[in-house]
């Protein structure tokens, strides 16, 4: 085959500067900087609260430790003026206060008063951190009281030890049932993610690939809008052409498909120097195979569409609606079975879900090559 | 007027036998029947929607017949349609060009599809034949409506084809440019190429055309030369004065009685 039309095209791609912002841009560019934004609300979306030490004792330093490991609370340790000004102006949303004697007192069995809670008009999750601090002062007292019961009932059968070592072997092990979900907590939470897989992804939480399975589809159908601006008189024209229609079609698609290509690889690059992903081959593979449905997906609704507005207009919607219910801006499959099992169909599962070749892919594929198939035949009508 | 000087040929460059063509249940042509000789400037004449683009994309190989038959230079035209291409150029009527490249890349591009390999020289000469030198380097949205339209007709001779398709070419073209392309197409006809020529405009078919075959809802009723043009409408009572109110009587609504007074 001559391919001096596709060589034509990718110069013509390079040489106008609007067509790389469609190809680079959009699907790199956008996805790095509302990714961007995206974290830093989530960042934003911690509880900060206030925490004075007042004991400075091992338990007390223990505690402040955990609590500061949540992930969903900011901890400031400051001294007792610095919280309330804190708490007046709102910086923080509660204060707490670890009393004096607070080790003393765990360790002889009393739990009342040894955490004094500051709270203004306006704290407002003041209730879940308290929640938070109660559990694991709870995982403290349940410790010692553990620990207290085993050298008692040593001692009650005259059992040889050495009490103290008894006494931290019995806490140690105690505290090590909290590792790695707390105790008395229930599994209700996760089921569905743990289902699809995507706790077991290895991007975690990060929107960042979830974002460029949108602005790649948007891209791709961007990029496929010469089809609906040439159908008409051009592909007419080509047609009474030697090397034809079918010629042009593919070679044009292959040239677009370059570049999309292209920018996969410098995205994955990207990402695996930030750390946002892992450096996996197979994934890499994963976002081709979403490449090319996502492409094949563009071409195909472009050769029913006629009217270049209404085109960008149905793209648009088009691909915002499949970008929801595929998870490309939260995982929509947590909120509901018949989404689950819905989430199936859409390209975005490849990468967001299960992440890994499996049956899926091959049918994604051979669906992406149908639809290309079916996009040349309608655009290569014999009149 | 030299509309007889037809060369001697053994074989009909273009053969068209019995073709129809429908759109929907509604024909676009039917049993049309036609030959047409190497060297010669075919006109194809006939009011709006009288079939004269169907009959010039069906030549062009762009859409098939219903039925009949299309030989074009020996090959059949269903059967080796990819052969036919390579001998054709066609100016749609439509323009077909990419409004965001320049002249230059459009001649490229179009030099692309065919077979033929086109050196830029050879381009560049033949938009000078168009007139279009001067505007080598700019864009094609940025060209006159004529200037595409030259622009239009020099993309369908790129690749040196033996028979030119042309669908109502000049449309909107200055008189001295009409002038010249029409010169050149007749200059084309005399080295020997094919051509079929449909058009609205009567002092090009008198001018370009050796024979000419009218079209009325997509039936061929009339082909032949001028001169048989004149046999034929003596023969239904009329006496025109002149060239053009033969075409006009020619191109008549068969359903008036009595032809409407030419001016
Ligand atoms: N794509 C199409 N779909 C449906 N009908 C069509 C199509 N193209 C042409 N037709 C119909 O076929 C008939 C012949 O059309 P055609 O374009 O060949 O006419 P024409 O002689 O070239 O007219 P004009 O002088 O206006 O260019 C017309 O009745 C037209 O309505
Ligand atoms: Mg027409």
């Amino acid at each position: 085959m001559n391919l001096s039309i596709a060589y034509f095209k990718i110069r013509e791609i390079l040489l106008h500067p609007l067509s790389l912002v469609l190809i680079f841009f959009i699907p790199l560019g956008l996805t790095l900087i509302v990714g961007h934004l995206v974290e830093k609300g989530q960042k934003q979306l911690e509880i900060p609260i206030a925490i004075i030490d007042e004991d400075h004792s091992d338990f007390s330093r223990l505690l402040v430790e955990r609590i500061s490991g949540q992930a969903k609370i900011h901890l400031y340790q400051v001294s007792g003026e610095k919280a309330e000004r804190m708490l007046l102006r709102n910086d923080v949303d509660s204060v707490f206060v670890i009393k004096k004697g607070f080790q003393k007192r765990l360790l002889t069995g009393e739990r009342e008063q040894s955490i004094e809670v500051w709270i203004s008009p306006f704290s407002m999750a003041e209730g879940i951190v308290r929640e938070v601090i109660a559990s694991e002062t709870a995982r403290l007292t349940s410790d010692v009281k553990a620990a207290d019961w085993v050298v008692k009932v040593y001692k009650s059968l005259d059992i040889q030890m050495d009490s103290s070592k008894t006494w931290n072997a019995a806490y140690d092990y105690t505290d090590s049932q909290w590792e790695p979900e707390p105790l008395m907590t229930i599994q209700y939470d996760q089921l569905y993610l743990e289902e699809s897989g995507a706790g077991k992804s290895g991007f975690g939480d990060s929107p960042y690939l979830r974002l460029w399975t949108f602005f790649t589809m948007l891209g791709c159908f961007l990029t496929s809008d010469w089809i609906v601006r040439e159908k008409g008189v051009l592909f007419f024209r080509i047609q009474s052409t030697y090397h034809g229609l079918v010629s042009y079609l593919i070679q044009n698609t292959v040239a677009l498909f370059l570049f999309h290509l292209f920018q996969t690889l410098l995205t994955f690059y990207i990402f695996v120097k930030t750390n946002i992903i892992q450096m996996r081959p197979e994934l890499l593979l994963l976002m081709f195979v979403y490449l090319f449905v996502c492409l094949s997906f563009s071409i195909w609704s472009a050769s029913f569409i006629n009217q270049i507005g209404s085109y960008y207009i149905v793209s648009f919607l088009f691909v915002i609606i499949i970008g929801i219910l595929g998870g490309s801006f939260f995982p929509v499959q947590e909120f509901s079975s018949t989404l689950l099992k819905l989430s199936v169909i859409f390209p975005q599962n490849l990468l967001l879900s299960s992440n890994q070749m499996n049956i899926q892919t091959p049918l994604f594929i051979s669906g992406a090559i149908v639809l290309w198939i079916l996009a040349i035949r309608r655009l290569w009508i014999k009149r | 007027m030299d509309t007889c000087d037809s060369e001697v040929v053994d074989k009909a460059m273009i053969q068209i036998e019995n073709v129809s063509k429908f759109y929907g249940k509604k024909p676009s042509l039917q049993g049309v029947t036609l030959k047409i000789e190497k060297g010669e400037v075919f006109g194809v004449l006939g009011p709006n929607g009288a079939g004269k683009s169907t009959l010039l994309s069906i030549l062009s190989a762009i859409s098939m017949p219903a039925s009949g038959r299309v030989e074009i230079n020996g090959l059949d035209l269903k059967k080796q349609a990819k052969l036919v291409r390579e001998q054709i150029g066609y100016v749609p009527q439509d323009i077909a060009l990419w409004e965001h490249l320049t002249v230059k890349d459009n001649l490229i591009f179009w030099s692309k599809f065919s077979k033929r390999r086109v050196s830029k020289e050879e381009l560049f000469e033949l938009c000078r034949t168009v007139r279009l030198q001067g505007k080598w380097n700019e864009k094609v949205s940025s060209l006159s409506g004529g200037m595409k339209r030259k622009l239009n007709i020099a993309a369908a001779l790129i690749h040196n084809p033996d028979i030119l398709l042309m669908d109502e070419p000049t449309v909107g073209i200055d008189i001295q440019s009409k002038l010249e392309i029409n010169q050149y197409i007749r200059d084309l006809a005399r080295n020997g190429k094919t051509i079929v020529y449909s058009t609205h405009d009567m002092s090009e078919i008198l001018y370009l055309c050796n024979r000419i075959g009218v079209l009325k809802s997509g039936v061929l009723q009339f082909s032949g030369t001028i001169a048989e043009a004149r046999e034929m409408v003596k023969r239904k009572g009329f006496l025109p004065n002149s060239d053009e109110e033969l075409i006009y009587l020619l191109l008549q609504d068969d359903s008036l009685e009595k032809p409407l007074p030419y001016f």
